[in-house]
């Protein structure tokens, strides 16, 4: 499989990929990333981080003209993130080679993964009825407000006949959820 | 619908910086579209956080060992244990000369098989009740071991547990029980079917029952694998 056939195979929501790219990659990065930390849990996490915003960028189908191998893009989203997390100064890495390779979106990726924090128990409360919702509202919710699809994208993707038809479909789902948690709580 | 676009479009921050102040007007104005945006905020980020910390999950749990493959280089680990068997048969030949009895025929040849199923990195925490039966198994602890491979024989259908579960039992002299789980595993046909009827042998010389000793011994060496000269052996000194 080459790059562009990998990264189609993720924008299509092919998770074993992600799998099989990580652990193809892995021992290679930890040798690579030993030249700039020798935190092996960091250096895994940060691996595994790297992954996840290959994984985001993806499918919000704007990786499709990457600049250098897959394998590049990762290893520099990772050298970025050691250095951001070991508080060297960032300037000092941008001036490096990451600049050309990585864009705006990476960096906001990057910045809001090293930021994250756990689910509160309201954001708990809501994931917990998500997944209770009919197959066609995950996927139109989860499509707009997780992969930042447009109501066009979806349409076409989910075979919905007009844009209409998917921002009511939207919406009502939005209100399904909402009468979901008021009604637990009554 | 106005409304609504402005919402998804104030969260996605691609409004400009004119629409943006008249939308936190409106806002402050209509307290129901605050709570609109803050409810969709939520919802946006539980998404996001709980599909993270599901590849991470998927990502972290895809390290584990498999246990299921067996990838022993089995040719090193042969002449590395004959010749470990060399030596103790030597020490023995030496130390007794007349007919032994079986009891001291068996201590003289039973050492519990290694575990080559799941090998265990010290370091690496416990993460299944797997890994810690086989841990428990390399450090000697027979008692947890057996209670453990109980458990997960139980559990799972998985023939190469009867063969552990069996010699976990001779080291905790149940010979009647482990006698029961090699016979399973030599009728499952286990790729280490010759390893369990040598034990299955050992376990037959501890309970007397001496004449099954020698017929296992005999199809031992005719499968011409693990432990075929020491069957030999054996077989000699038993006659």
């Amino acid at each position: 499989m080459n790059d562009k056939e990998i990264i189609s195979g993720i924008k299509s929501g092919n998770k074993t990929l992600l799998k099989e790219l990580y652990l193809d990659n892995k021992n290679d990065f930890v040798g690579f990333a030993h030249k700039y930390s020798s935190d092996d849990i960091l250096i895994e996490d940060v691996f595994q981080d790297a992954i996840i915003v290959l994984y985001e960028k993806a499918i919000s189908g704007k990786i499709d003209s990457l600049k250098c191998s897959l394998k590049t893009y990762l290893f520099s989203i990772g050298k970025y993130m050691i250095f951001d997390k070991n508080r060297k100064s960032v300037k000092e890495v941008q001036s490096d080679d990451l600049e050309y390779v990585l864009d705006n979106q990476d960096h906001y990726l990057i910045d809001d993964l090293s930021t994250e924090e756990e689910l509160s128990p309201y954001q708990e409360m809501l994931y917990k009825h998500f997944k209770k919702l009919g197959e066609k509202c995950r996927k139109v919710l989860h499509a707009f407000y997780y992969k930042g699809q447009t109501i066009e994208e979806i349409m076409n993707e989910e075979g919905y006949e007009n844009k209409n038809v998917v921002k009511s479909q939207k919406s009502r789902c939005l209100k399904t959820l909402k009468e979901m948690i008021s009604k637990s709580h009554d | 619908m106005i409304k609504e676009e402005l919402i998804d479009r104030y969260l996605a921050g691609e409004l400009n910086k004119e629409e943006e102040s008249d939308f936190e007007k409106m806002m402050d104005d209509d307290p129901s579209i605050a709570k609109e945006v803050e409810f969709r905020k939520e919802l946006k980020l539980a998404l996001k956080k709980s599909e993270r910390i599901q590849i991470k999950e998927m990502l972290s749990d895809s390290e584990k060992p498999e246990g299921k493959s067996i990838n022993v280089n089995w040719p090193m680990y042969l002449a590395a244990a004959s010749v470990a068997f060399i030596f103790i048969t030597g020490l023995w030949f030496f130390v007794l000369n007349d007919k032994p009895d079986p009891d001291e025929l068996y201590t003289a040849y039973y050492a519990p098989y290694e575990n080559v199923v799941q090998p265990i990195e010290r370091s690496e925490s416990i993460k299944n009740l797997e890994t810690e039966a086989f841990l428990a198994y390399e450090e000697g602890d027979y008692n947890r071991a057996r209670a453990l491979f109980t458990t997960l024989e139980k559990e799972r259908n998985e023939p190469y547990l009867q063969l552990y579960l069996g010699v976990t039992l001779m080291s905790t002299d149940d010979h009647p029980l482990a006698i029961d789980y090699f016979i399973k595993y030599i009728q499952s046909d286990g790729k280490l079917k010759d390893r369990a009827m040598w034990y299955l042998s050992l376990a037959y010389l501890k309970t007397g029952e001496t004449e099954k000793t020698v017929r296992t011994l005999e199809d031992l060496i005719e499968l011409d694998g693990y432990n075929r000269y020491k069957a030999e052996e054996l077989l000699s000194k038993i006659d």
